[in-house]
């Protein structure tokens, strides 16, 4: 699991509650590739051999052929990598004072952004979709006050339940945030000792 | 009539350019990915599998004659001529 202390800008009595990614059948594009991957190459092979060419009974043929399904299967691999990797790296992580986001796109561009949880005024879950109502996955949208950009929790698995915990965590955030504003208000003299 | 040695450079090249994004994209996965199982065990299928095919491949060329030509009259004959 992460370790909330390698978080930058850890807040006082911050605590991890939970890391969500998207639903897992959201790569259901990535098992059909996977599958196609597997299928070309035995494909090929029986249509070649059905076809009867000459070319590929030669041992040179031969050569070419197997070179050449070693380097579609190492690529579709690497897509296939690729894939699982840009799953597997795009994370949100609620803690009980804030959501951050990490959304991994290419190779080389990662991009994180985060959000305090006493400035979000209103959440909405909202499954959209066929697949989305059987499997129980959706998107929750976390609305901050004065900003137009929401905060989006891409196809997180049960958003209603997500929905739900954020806004509790919320509601315990913003009294958490009065106290601490309260507390930094008060005059200088407050906070010295009675002698 | 094309040497076969030069399709195996052609090959090894394509293998080149595989373990240059594959190094990239494991780096990756180890400096960003969460501490999981899932993590680890991602990362040694995809290394095992792609040694699998490189090995494999390896191995039945060290099997072939490289020194044989590629000669493409007999599958131009089989599809256009017959």
């Amino acid at each position: 699991m992460i370790d909330i202390s390698q978080l930058p800008g850890l807040l006082p009595n911050e605590k991890l509650v939970k890391v969500y990614r998207r639903h897992p059948l959201t790569l259901f594009g990535l098992y059909v590739g996977m599958l196609i991957t597997f299928i070309i190459p035995v494909s090929v092979y029986l249509l070649i051999r059905g076809m009867n060419i000459e070319f590929f009974s030669s041992e040179a043929g031969l050569i070419v052929f197997i070179l050449f399904i070693s380097a579609f299967l190492l690529f579709a691999l690497l897509f296939i990598f690729q894939q699982f990797l840009d799953y597997w790296l795009d994370i949100w992580i609620l803690t009980t004072r804030r959501i951050i986001n990490i959304e991994h796109t290419g190779l080389f561009t990662r991009v994180r952004s985060e959000v305090r949880l006493y400035r979000v005024q209103d959440v909405t879950s909202e499954l959209h979709g066929f697949l989305s109502h059987v499997f129980n996955y959706g998107m929750v949208y976390a609305q901050t006050a004065g900003e137009t950009l929401r905060f989006v929790f891409e196809d997180v698995p049960d958003p209603k339940e997500v929905a739900k915990i954020i806004l509790q965590l919320c509601e315990r955030d913003q009294r958490t945030h009065e106290q601490e504003i309260t507390k930094d208000k008060e005059p200088a003299y407050y906070k010295q000792p009675i002698q | 009539m094309i040497p076969i040695a030069i399709i195996v450079i052609i090959w090894l090249i394509a293998v080149a350019v595989f373990l240059l994004f594959a190094g990239l994209s494991i780096m990756q996965m180890l400096k960003f990915g969460i501490k999981h199982p899932i993590t680890k065990w991602s990362i040694i299928i995809f290394m095992i599998a792609s040694t699998a095919i490189v090995v494999g491949t390896l191995l039945f060329l060290s099997q072939m004659n490289l020194q044989s030509g590629l000669d493409f009259q007999p599958i131009y004959e089989s599809i256009f001529v017959i």
